[in-house]
Order: C-alpha cells, then structure tokens, then sequence
C-alpha cells in the first residue's frame, strides 16, 4: 500500500525508500515520515518492510547494528548507483513531457 | 531520524495474527521492527489490509538476506518446506476424490468401469513413490533431530499424540459400523446411526482435519528448528525436487478425472467447484515446481 495524497502513479516503494535514505540513513518509521513529507505518500508497514527486503537481498540498502527494534538502514554504494540511474531516466522523462506540454499549449490546443 | 506523528499503543490482535503469516525467515528478520512501527503507527483496519498484502507477497516472492550461506540456507528450507506443504495438499485432495468417488460411488459414476482401476492404482502408484521418497529423506534426519533437538519434539509430538487419538477413536467407531451396516454391504440410512456414534464420528473427521493441518505445519517448523547448515539440507532439497514429479503425475491424473466428468451426472452441478479444485491444484504444483527449481539452483557463491 503506496497511498498518494493526490493521483500519483510513480511511487514505486523501492524508489521512495532509496530516495529517502539518499541523505543518510533513517530507520522504517522515520522512512514513512520522510516519504510522507517530501511527496505525499505514505508507505504502509507491509509495503515498506516488503521493499526493504527486497532492496537489502539486491544489495542496495544494508541494515545497520543497533536496536533490534528500530534498526537503521543506510543506502549502499549500488543503491546510489541504482538511485542515479532511476532519477536521470525520470528526468529525461520529465524533460521530454514538458517540453512537449508546453509545445500544445503554446499551439493553443486545449 | 523521526517519524510521523501518528497514534501509538499495542498492536491489535488481527494485525498480531497477521505478522504470524509471514513467512518464517520474514519473521526472523523484520517481526520486531514491524512489530515496533505498528505500535507507533496504530494497528487500524487500513494498516491490517497492508499487511494481508505484504503477507501474502512474501510468500509469492521471498527475499532472503544475511551473509551468502545464510540466504542459501533459507533459500532451501523454504524449497523443503513449500514442496512439502504443497506435497500434503496433493495427498489430501486425492485422498478426498478417491473417497468421494468410490465410498460410497455417487450416482451415475461406476467403480467397476473399464479404465477407472488403472486410474486409480496411478494415483495410489504416484502417492506411494512420494511417500517412501519423504520417508527415506526425512526418516534417518528426522530421528537424529528428535533425539537431539528438544525444540523439534515440541513441534512433532503434539500433532503425533493427536493422532494417535484419532486412531484410538476410529476402531471403535470402524467396530461399531461393521457391525451393523459396513458388514452388511451397505449404506446405513439416517435412523440406524445413533447420535453418539454421529457425534463421536464428527469429532474424529474434525480432529483429523485439524491434525492434517497442525501434522503438516509442525513438520515444516521442526525442519527449521533442526539446526541444518546449507551442506546438510542439499539433499533434502534433492529429494524436494525428485517429489515434484509423482505430485506432477498425481495432479495430472486428478485434473483429467475431474475435467473429464468422472461422475457426469454430477459434473455439471459442481462444475464451478471442480474447476475451483483444478485450479487450486495446478497452482499448488505451479508453486511447488517453481520452489523447487529456485532451491536448486541456490548455491553458496550466490
């Protein structure tokens, strides 16, 4: 369960979580809180710990040692590298959608 | 590192039970801290469906973290558990088609019909070859455990003592209808069953349905409690994968008498069951054949 605040259909939890942890490492709650404050969307316990593990087997997020109960993760090398490529195909992707946007706004068409 | 102000207190007894159906090396890794989040987070109704749904992708897409050897362990456990799970599924719903079919036979379906022994003696064959396969694995291991593992006798002896009971309620009740209707080649109509004997009899089928549950569940948590290292579970992986095929051969042959109408007076009524039964069945040997291939090819440089 990904919920968006409004209709967004980008928020893969995987992307969500390493774009998180992209400025240092965060345990799952402050994940969701941080997730839920920079784009709206709130991350259930089940999504989030089913992406965590899915991140930690590729090797792209690594737990840290601490308490059991509110363990930190922290992005890996691949992780940011994953991150990277991810965020430089959605800007293209970005790029070329308002690029064509404001082309038919600018031909006037509705 | 902060969270979201949101309500906190002790998780609900639905989400509790929810966390309990993640798969065990889920569990092992990720119950406390989703324990944790939940008594931040509250546990509403909203949360609980998010966790059904966590569940249920755990199961149809384990992850397996830890050092190389460790998810190589996991991987294979949960190969020996899932095909073994699967493997009682099997036996259980042939056991319940051959009873449907021939005890007593229903209308318009004869036993003695040309083709139907061959059937039956395959899928007698199939269930036969896989049981002496999980008992030439597990016995030997098995014992070992039991003697060794007081954790692994906990699992196994509560549904054995079950058991056990079962039989000791069955002879009597088998002595008391042979008496009196079984012997006489017939069915018994309602008014010559006394209600002890009906009462008794609706106990043991439930405590045998609930033993075939518990039996098959213990056996895959004794797998996990017997302390086995990657080395030790290759064969039992093995012997996973070689079960697959007799299952394969008795599933096929339960789809073709159900899709063929065994019984086509019947057939028609139940279809949407039937078709039900047959999709179950193809699922559950889809996702052994699937665990089994992941199992073997799990190897300790992955």
């Amino acid at each position: 369960m990904a919920r968006a605040a409004g209709s967004v259909r980008w928020a893969d939890p995987g992307l969500l979580i390493l774009g998180s942890l992209a400025d240092g490492p965060r345990h799952g709650y402050a994940i969701v809180g941080d997730v839920e404050q920079t784009v709206g969307v709130t991350l259930g316990p089940g999504t989030l710990y089913g992406a965590l593990a899915r991140l930690e087997e590729h090797g792209l997020v690594e737990g840290l040692p601490g308490d059991q109960r509110r363990r930190p993760y922290r992005i890996t090398v691949a992780g940011a590298e994953a991150l990277a490529e991810q965020l430089a195909t959605m800007t293209r992707f970005a790029r070329s959608a308002r690029g064509r946007l404001q082309a038919r706004i600018s031909a006037g068409m509705p | 590192m902060t969270g979201p102000a949101g309500p906190s207190g002790p998780i609900s007894g639905a989400a509790r039970l929810v966390l309990w159906t993640y798969p065990p090396s889920f569990r092992d890794r990720y119950l406390a801290e989703l324990a944790a989040m939940l008594e931040d987070t509250g546990s509403g109704p909203r949360i609980v469906a998010d966790l059904v749904a966590g569940s249920v992708r755990a199961w149809a897409r384990p992850s397996f973290v830890g050092d190389p050897a460790e998810r190589v362990r996991r991987r294979r456990l949960a190969t020996v558990s899932t095909v073994w799970v699967c493997w009682c599924a099997v036996f259980l719903a042939s056991a319940a088609l051959l009873r449907a079919l021939e005890d007593p036979p229903p209308p318009g379906f004869d036993p003695n019909r040309a083709g139907w022994g061959i059937v039956h003696n395959a899928i007698a064959g199939g269930l036969v070859v896989g049981w002496l396969l999980v008992l030439a694995v597990s016995a030997p291991m098995g014992l070992r455990a039991l003697r060794r593992r007081p954790a692994v006798r906990r699992a196994v002896v509560p549904p054995l003592v079950l058991l056990g009971c079962c039989v000791l309620l069955f002879v009597p009740l088998q002595v008391y209808a042979t008496r009196h209707w079984v012997g006489q080649g017939r069915v018994a109509s309602a008014s010559e069953i006394p209600p002890w004997w009906a009462v008794l009899g609706l106990v043991w089928l439930l405590a045998m349905g609930i033993d075939a549950v518990w039996g098959t569940v213990a056996l895959a948590v004794a797998l996990r409690r017997a302390g086995l290292d990657p080395a030790g579970l290759r064969v039992p992986v093995a012997a996973a994968a070689a079960l697959v095929v007799p299952m394969a051969a008795v599933v096929v042959l339960l789809v073709l008498v159900a899709m063929a109408g065994a019984h086509p007076s019947a057939a028609g009524a139940f279809a949407p069951l039937v078709y039900l039964a047959v999709g179950g069945l193809l699922a559950v040997l889809g996702v052994a054949a699937v665990s089994a291939v992941r199992g073997l090819r799990a190897a300790p440089s992955t």
